[in-house]
């Protein structure tokens, strides 16, 4: 039993800085007390996440920066409503844990009626990468491997980033389980026939992303998919399905599915380039009407194909040229004829990231590690030059290749800023701001240029290069990665590890207070890899692991274009100045040509 | 932007599911945020560099422990005689109680701690959502929004947590015997 004092000890470090006096107590307490170890740490723990738990945070506005404990933030005081835990949210949480819950009892009562068909096979996983995990009905996990046998009761976890697994049924339709996702099957094949007329299987996203192929004839009982706000009855078609304590999100590319609300089970039927969304319903909240909308307003459709040709890539701003990295080589391209015109390999580590200068007639690449590379597109030989040796956690270089940001992990961790010089040398220390990056981004050379510092704890600070000073800070919910900053730093995007993708929005000089950040994406079970911004801004490009391209308006928010690469995913992207030409990167160094057209208010981007 | 390597992708990764716990692991050897936040970092920059040395089927978070831990030693010998919540030589001894806690055990304690959090009386639940909000506030502002004294709110606090201790342990030994 702890005595009341340890424990008071224990409390009081969780909320200030100990005495002297009190922490030799308490350093007393914990070498004399097992009892006092053990609520120590469990006090720890429960304390971080509490933390944890309660500062699920969104972009948010500028009035509610975190400031230092002790401090009285006048925010905090004067609009206790905006908390980041607002009393919606917590209901909102308490319905989602609710529904969540109640499905978990609901598969478990399932599962004990039918335990007769547990063993039932359903299908076999294929196609198997980073770590899987098949989870029984009551809890016990083994690891999957491809040609696992999966079977009804079972549920697929796929649990890191890197991930996926596809689930192919034995009528030909396959699911593709996507990164940090969870997919409970059906709990048994007889029960579930049971439960819905027709249905013969009803499988539930639990969380993540789910690409379906459905493959049977019409002669068969459709495949039945719940959410947690949704049911979607597959009318034989291909489709992506993302669910999230938020919303379900319904994207389908051929064929036609069968929506229903779980809330007031209205239903719809969503066709080809269709999508539509289902938030999470809070109590007496009025519904909205649930209506398939189009998909992609804009169309990008594919031109060429190289194999092998890197897995980084640049256009030149006026389209003509094309610059990869492939091994040791960096290649130039002539875009209208698909063939390489120049290619350089004097390097050891080849660069990661590049830019073609604002004239075309040079090229800057930047290897994660700090070597520079500056080739004159007329010489034969590049210009090496080692900016910081330090450890460096992430470098970028900017789009036009006038500047490298670095985030730098030791001590004194900062943000450095390198610009570019004509003559030797080849580049010089402009500035350094004090911060712990995880990430960094630079803008292009404008009238006002700028970098920014995406910290651990999701804080991303923007600076202007020309003064200085600290112009923004913004909150994800934690680790921004990556960051891309527009062409006028009018905008930065950023994708958080934990709660997606935002759009910020610098303020206007008059502003005193910034804009809260806008989320474009917010299913984890799709993560970002890349992000571009059109050069007039009117564009955010992202690429993602699931091998799509989407991109969004900056202006209105809405998603113009979602583009399947056919790609498992998209490493790197670049759109062309005017907007009509488009490159994607894909897992296997395959570069791909679009020719895109923008609706009417966006052509001539 | 090209990929990173896989090792150390898989071990960025890695590190980043077992974040919090090991923020956690280091403030309480430590008993101080900002050192903490820096050994964390200097965790973090050790792992990055020994990724490709990762052997994927060690314990990684036994891994990541055992350089934190070189860390804060190194932390302790930078500071000096300056005074410490835990010392040397029973560092070790800390650690094996906190060995206890993995990230399945975390996970769990997550979820049931939530569930917890929608039990606490509606007052409790405030005073605990301003103290771990986005901007955490200290007992005196709480006192000052809700118009308490600060020893109300330190008292209603303190009760807070020991339910929200006592309901997560009720329902983890629950679990376990189920």
């Amino acid at each position: 039993m702890i005595r009341e004092r340890d424990s008071n000890l224990i409390e009081a470090l969780l909320d200030r800085e100990l005495t002297p006096a009190e922490q030799l107590e308490l350093q007393q307490a914990l070498r004399e007390s097992p009892a006092a170890r053990q609520h120590y740490w469990q006090s720890l723990m429960q304390d971080r996440l509490l933390r944890d738990l309660l500062r699920e945070t969104r972009g948010h506005d500028m009035a509610l920066v975190e400031t230092p404990m002790g401090q009285q933030p006048e925010a905090a005081l004067v609009a206790p409503q905006q908390s980041r835990v607002t009393p919606r949210k917590s209901l909102l949480r308490s319905m989602v844990i609710g529904v969540l819950a109640a499905s978990v009892l609901i598969g478990l009562f399932a599962w004990t009626k039918s335990a007769a068909n547990l063993a039932a096979p359903l299908g076999k996983l294929q196609s198997l990468s980073g770590q899987v995990t098949i989870r029984e009905a009551d809890g016990r996990t083994s690891p999957a491997a491809s040609g696992t046998i999966v079977r009804y009761g079972q549920s697929i976890l796929v649990e890191s980033e890197e991930s996926s697994a596809e689930l192919q049924l034995d009528d030909g339709s396959t699911l593709l389980v996507e990164a940090d996702s969870v997919l409970v099957l059906p709990s048994s094949a007889t029960a579930m026939a049971g439960a819905r007329e027709h249905a013969r299987a009803r499988f539930f996203l639990e969380r993540g992303g789910l690409t379906v192929q459905a493959n049977f004839p019409s002669t068969q009982q459709p495949l039945l998919f719940t959410t947690a706000q949704a049911l979607i009855k597959v009318l034989g078609t291909e489709f992506r399905l993302y669910s999230d304590a938020h919303e379900s999100r319904l994207e389908l590319n051929e064929g036609s599915v069968q929506l229903l609300r779980q809330a007031d089970q209205q239903e719809i039927v969503v066709s080809a380039g269709e999508y539509a969304t289902i938030p999470t319903i809070l109590v007496n909240q009025k519904l909205e009407l649930l209506e398939a909308k189009t998909l992609s307003r804009a169309k990008c459709e594919l031109r060429q194909t190289m194999l092998r040709a890197g897995r980084s890539a640049r256009l030149s701003s006026d389209s003509q040229l094309m610059a990869t990295v492939r091994g040791r080589e960096l290649r130039l391209w002539e875009l209208a004829s698909g063939k390489v015109v120049k290619q350089i390999n004097q390097f050891n580590t080849p660069p990661e990231q590049l830019a073609f200068t604002p004239d075309n007639q040079a090229i800057v690449g930047i290897t994660q590690k700090g070597q520079l590379l500056q080739w004159s597109l007329d010489q034969t030989e590049p210009r090496l030059t080692q900016l910081s040796e330090e450890a460096i956690r992430m470098t970028h270089l900017a789009a036009d290749g006038s500047a490298v940001a670095q985030a730098i992990a030791v001590k004194p961790a900062r943000l450095q800023i390198w610009r570019m010089n004509e003559n030797a040398p080849a580049a010089s220390s402009q500035q350094t701001f004090p911060a712990k990056p995880w990430s960094a981004a630079v803008s292009p050379a404008s009238q006002i240029q700028t970098a920014a510092s995406a910290q651990w704890d999701g804080e991303i600070e923007l600076f202007d290069l020309n003064s200085g000073k600290l112009l923004e800070t913004w909150h994800v919910a934690r680790s921004a990665r990556p960051v891309e900053i527009s062409q006028h730093s009018r905008y930065l995007a950023a994708y958080g590890h934990e709660d997606g993708l935002y759009l910020f929005e610098r303020k206007t000089d008059a502003a005193k207070v910034s804009k809260p950040g806008r989320s474009l994406w917010s299913h984890i079970g799709a993560r970002v890899r890349c992000l571009k911004f059109s050069r007039d801004e009117k564009l955010i490009l992202a690429g993602f692991d699931d091998g799509l391209v989407r991109v969004w308006s900056t202006q209105s928010g809405e998603m113009l274009l979602v583009l399947q690469t056919g790609d498992p995913r998209v490493d790197d992207l670049d759109l062309s100045q005017d907007g009509k030409t488009l490159i994607t990167v894909g897992q296997n160094e395959a570069v791909k040509v679009w020719d895109c057209v923008w609706p009417e208010l966006l052509e001539g981007v | 932007m090209a990929s990173p390597s896989t090792p150390e992708l898989r071990v960025q990764t890695l590190f980043l599911q077992h974040a919090p716990l090991l923020q956690g692991f280091i403030y309480g050897l430590l008993g101080d945020r900002a050192a903490a936040e820096d050994v964390f970092q200097e965790t973090f920059v050790a792992v990055a560099q020994s990724a490709a040395s990762y052997d994927p089927e060690r314990d990684f978070l036994a891994w990541v422990r055992g350089v934190a831990r070189n860390k804060v030693l190194e932390y302790w010998r930078r500071q000096g005689s300056t005074p410490r919540l835990v010392s040397e030589e029973f560092l070790e001894e800390m650690i094996t109680v906190a060995e206890q806690y993995d990230l399945t055990d975390w996970q769990a304690r997550r979820t049931a701690l939530a569930r917890c959090l929608e039990q606490l009386a509606p007052r409790a639940r405030q005073i605990v959502e301003l103290r771990y909000a986005e901007v955490p506030l200290l007992s005196a502002a709480i006192a000052q929004q809700l118009g308490w004294t600060v020893n109300a709110v330190n008292v209603a606090l303190s009760r807070a947590r020991s339910f929200l201790q006592t309901c997560t342990e009720r329902a983890l030994r629950i679990q376990g015997e189920t």
